[in-house]
């Protein structure tokens, strides 16, 4: 209706326009794409959930059995013995360790060795004292 | 009719489309729940993850850059679509010697790790879905042979196997270097195409081409809610 | 539906002129770097064909494989040739109907550029392995934004010089077209975001890659090829169109139709059942809206007994429109599920189809176009109707044999894959032939365009012959002699 359509003014709105247009489309996406930021749970991860718990359950299970407390309380009194205690000589056989001079010595001895308990011998001081049996420790 | 009116009959004509056909369905299926198996109508518990191994996200690069999209297709159609499903050996095994008839159709979760399921065009060549099954099967038949070694056969030379004379697939071997044979030949090399000194071993991105087709073996247990296989009357019986 | 009648015919006739002034570098240079790309197009497709039938052919050539030859072949097609001829003849066309001169020339020119070199490096890129896999958005993921840019400042100016236009009313031919340019970018923003930007289900990815291919086809290049066709026919017969009505509901069930299409190729994959067979639906629907306005413009071309002029525009765009009518036919014989979908789905008869929409009709009706606006905007006359006879007729043979080839090929190799006793080499078989009509076909493509390019490019050197009459189809071979300077449009 309007002859002065063709001026500076409308041919600037109209280029705004234009362009707003042609966008419209592409301006909804990205307001989808916002509200749906979240990544898509993988297969992965889905299957990762029954695993995660199952091994909830072993912790907790593990931490039944095994109280924080008492293995603290334990510790603490080994602590205060162990400084004061001398290491005492084997008395298992199957504590020996292999291939150390106490081992050697028992497999050099007669047959009779084995019924016995583990004779203990003196080991030098440079290997290793085999130590009393600790308490059990997880 | 105004320009205003013009576009906004245009929008409200795209729009619906655009909502209904591409918009909403993208975002439900990026959301795709797993299924959850049940165990008396699937016999296990947890989800139904169709694991596959392999350079999946490498090799499937590869296979689009290559370009065999054009010719391969990775759907077996369920039987009202198509008769992919007949075939003896696309959609699983008609006769594996441990689960008897394991074929069915593709299914969503067949495609995970990547990011554009490469369904392709059209069939000059065969359905890739269970590839690696027939050649595992072909290799029990025959009593020797090696799936990825075929495969690199066939990428560098398909009209080598005398039975796919007549392929038209592309000869792949620029995917192949040819090395010096430093002491012993490699264990990738090609079983031809060498001499002496020289050998052709599969560059990466034949290695993980060939991998991503290992992992081409989509013939799992469909879990119950995705089994549309006809009931076997004599096994329901039991 | 008309457009307003002009002033006094002189100061119309300047008012032409000038438009046709100020759009001279920009046309020209977009359907001179079109047909450029149309030859490497052209030439790409042979090269993929012949692999086809015969694929030791140039196997030593990483470049030149077939996975790599035949996406460089469809995309230079669409981005190379398809958008440069649209953009070229879209400019003219809105400017001319809106009777505004273009005042943006050096932007579009500058923006044709940078869009000629994106589709350069894209298509290296997708000749040097770094294709995408996206059927028809195989350019490396950098390219796109830089060709909506380019879009951009290209086809804003029409939209300008459409709203200042005097007067209200608008010709059918300007509402396709002004669609076609707002349908565009909300197609290539939503599968390009989607696709490349965004991580979705990889179903959903192949499916509304389909859904652009459709659109790019049904919303972009086939609208632009009816409001050619719609401006061309009343101009060249001097006849006006016959229906109002037609021309509306032509338009408008295109607009509410062809946005649902596109996923029926994606029929018996694992999505949500219903998005395949809409697009079914919608393209056997499809065949209403192309055939309401192929009919409505054949009425006005053969609405009276006179004989035509034998104008190359006029001939370009019967072809078209016959391109256009098939196209309504093969949408329906193509996309019927429960029997025809299940046999075209992974068949040749999709390529087809698509060189159908795109060479048979868009492009016949661009080359209509470009013999009409050529002329105009370089004030001189197409110098020998013997080249544009063998442009037509050679163009017209080999679309002929490529589309019939493919379609009917496709459906036999749908059958042989369907025929599952069978093994495999069958199949292979079946389209050696097919594959080899489509080389021949191509071949006789390149050589009816070698004369449209060395006619073009002869023009564009303004070589053109002075004369008053147009040169038509029957005209003689030989126009030496030139008559008065002017030239009367």
């Amino acid at each position: 209706m309007d002859p002065t359509r063709n001026n500076p003014v409308i041919r600037f709105n109209t280029f705004w326009w234009a362009l707003w247009t042609f966008l419209i489309f592409g301006v909804l996406l990205a307001a989808v794409i916002v509200f749906n930021r979240k990544p898509p749970t993988s297969l992965e991860s889905a299957a990762a959930v029954a695993r995660y718990a199952t091994k909830d359950k072993v912790t907790e299970a593990q931490s039944a059995a095994l109280s924080g407390a008492e293995i603290d309380a334990a510790i603490a009194k080994v602590a205060a013995t162990l400084p004061s205690s001398k290491p005492a000589a084997v008395e298992k056989t199957e504590q020996v360790v292999p291939g150390s001079p106490t081992a050697l010595k028992l497999a050099a001895e007669p047959a009779s060795a084995p019924a016995a308990n583990g004779a203990p011998a003196a080991t030098p001081p440079a290997q290793p004292a085999t130590p009393p049996a600790p308490p059990a420790k997880p | 009719m105004s320009l205003r009116n013009f576009i906004l009959g245009l929008s409200a004509s795209f729009g619906f489309a655009w909502l209904f056909v591409v918009i909403v369905p993208f975002i439900k299926m990026r959301n795709l729940e797993p299924i959850t198996l049940s165990k008396d109508a699937d016999g296990a518990t947890g989800i139904f993850y169709p694991k596959r191994s392999g350079r999946i996200v490498n090799g499937a690069k590869v296979y689009a850059e290559n370009g065999c999209y054009l010719c391969h297709t990775q759907v077996v159609r369920p039987t009202y679509a198509g008769n992919d499903l007949y075939r003896p050996d696309w959609g699983g095994l008609a006769k594996d010697p441990e689960r008897g008839d394991t074929r069915r159709e593709t299914n969503a979760y067949d495609f995970e790790g990547e990011t554009f399921a490469q369904i392709g065009s059209t069939r000059m060549g065969p359905d890739l879905s269970n590839l690696t099954r027939r050649l595992e099967a072909a290799v029990a038949a025959k009593g020797s042979g090696d799936p990825a070694a075929m495969l690199y056969a066939h990428l560098y030379d398909p009209r080598h196997n005398p039975e796919l004379r007549k392929s038209t697939c592309p000869s792949y071997r620029y995917l192949f270097d040819r090395r010096e044979i430093k002491g012993q030949p490699s264990a990738d090399a090609l079983p031809f195409g060498g001499d002496m000194a020289t050998e052709l071993v599969p560059s990466s991105d034949a290695k993980a081409l060939v991998s991503y087709l290992l992992a081409m073996k989509k013939d799992q247990p469909a879990p119950a809610a995705l089994n549309f296989a006809p009931i076997d009357p004599k096994a329901a019986g039991r | 539906m008309s457009s307003s009648p002009s002033a006094t015919a002189p100061s119309d006739a300047l008012l032409r002129a000038g438009i046709d002034r100020s759009l001279r570098h920009p046309v020209m240079f977009f359907l001179t770097s079109g047909a450029a790309w149309l030859a490497v197009s052209i030439l790409l497709a042979i090269i993929a064909s012949i692999k086809v039938h015969y694929p030791e052919f140039m196997d030593d050539c990483p470049c030149m494989s077939y996975g790599r030859v035949f996406p460089a072949h469809i995309n230079t097609l669409i981005y190379g040739w398809g958008f440069q001829a649209a953009f070229g003849v879209l400019i003219w066309l809105m400017a001319r109907m809106s009777r505004q001169e273009c005042r943006a020339a050096g932007t579009i020119l500058t923006a044709g550029h940078v869009w000629n070199l994106a589709v350069l490096l894209g298509t290296v890129g997708i000749l040097g392995g770094s294709g995408t896999g996206m059927a028809w958005m195989e350019f490396p993921r950098f390219v796109w934004p830089g060709l909506l840019l380019c879009y951009f400042a290209i086809v804003v100016w029409s939209f300008i010089q459409f709203r200042v236009r005097e007067g209200e009313r608008s010709h059918v031919a300007q509402w396709y077209l002004l669609a076609a340019m707002i349908w565009f970018p909300w197609i290539f923003i939503t599968a390009n975001v989607l696709l490349n930007c965004t991580s979705g289900h990889p179903l959903m990815a192949a499916a509304i890659d389909a859904w652009f291919k459709s659109a790019l086809m049904f919303l972009f290049f086939i609208p632009l090829a009816l409001g050619t066709a719609y401006y061309l026919a009343p101009k060249l017969t001097g006849r006006p169109i016959p229906s109002a009505t037609l021309a509306k509901l032509g338009f408008w069930t295109l607009a509410v139709v062809a946005p649902w299409a596109g996923m029926q190729k994606l029929a018996g994959v694992p999505l949500p059942v219903f998005l395949p067979y809409l697009g079914a639906a919608a393209t056997v629907l499809l065949a209403v809206p192309l055939a309401t306005a192929a009919v409505n413009i054949l009425r006005t071309i053969f609405s009276s007994e006179e004989k035509l002029p034998k104008s190359p525009a006029l001939h370009f765009t019967l072809a078209g429109l016959m391109g256009v009518l098939l196209l309504a036919v093969a949408a329906i014989a193509l996309n019927l599920p429960g029997s025809s979908l299940k046999l075209t789905q992974f068949s040749i008869s999709g390529y087809g189809f698509e060189i159908l929409a795109i060479y048979g009709c868009f492009s016949f009706m661009m080359f209509g176009a470009v013999y009409f606006i050529v002329p105009r905007i370089t004030c001189r006359e197409w110098i020998s109707s013997r080249f544009i006879n063998m442009h037509f007729f050679f163009s017209a043979y080999g679309i002929v044999a490529i589309v019939f080839g493919a379609l009917f090929g496709g459906f036999i190799q749908g059958s042989a894959q369907e025929a599952w006793l069978q093994p495999w080499e069958t199949v292979t078989d079946v389209v050696r032939p097919y594959a080899a009509v489509s080389t021949f076909a191509w071949c006789v493509i390149l050589f009816s365009n070698i004369f449209f390019f060395a006619h073009l490019a002869m023009m564009w050197l303004g070589l053109g012959r002075r004369g008053p009459a147009p040169t038509l189809m029957d005209s003689p071979a030989n126009l030496a002699v030139p008559a008065a300077p002017q030239s009367g449009h």
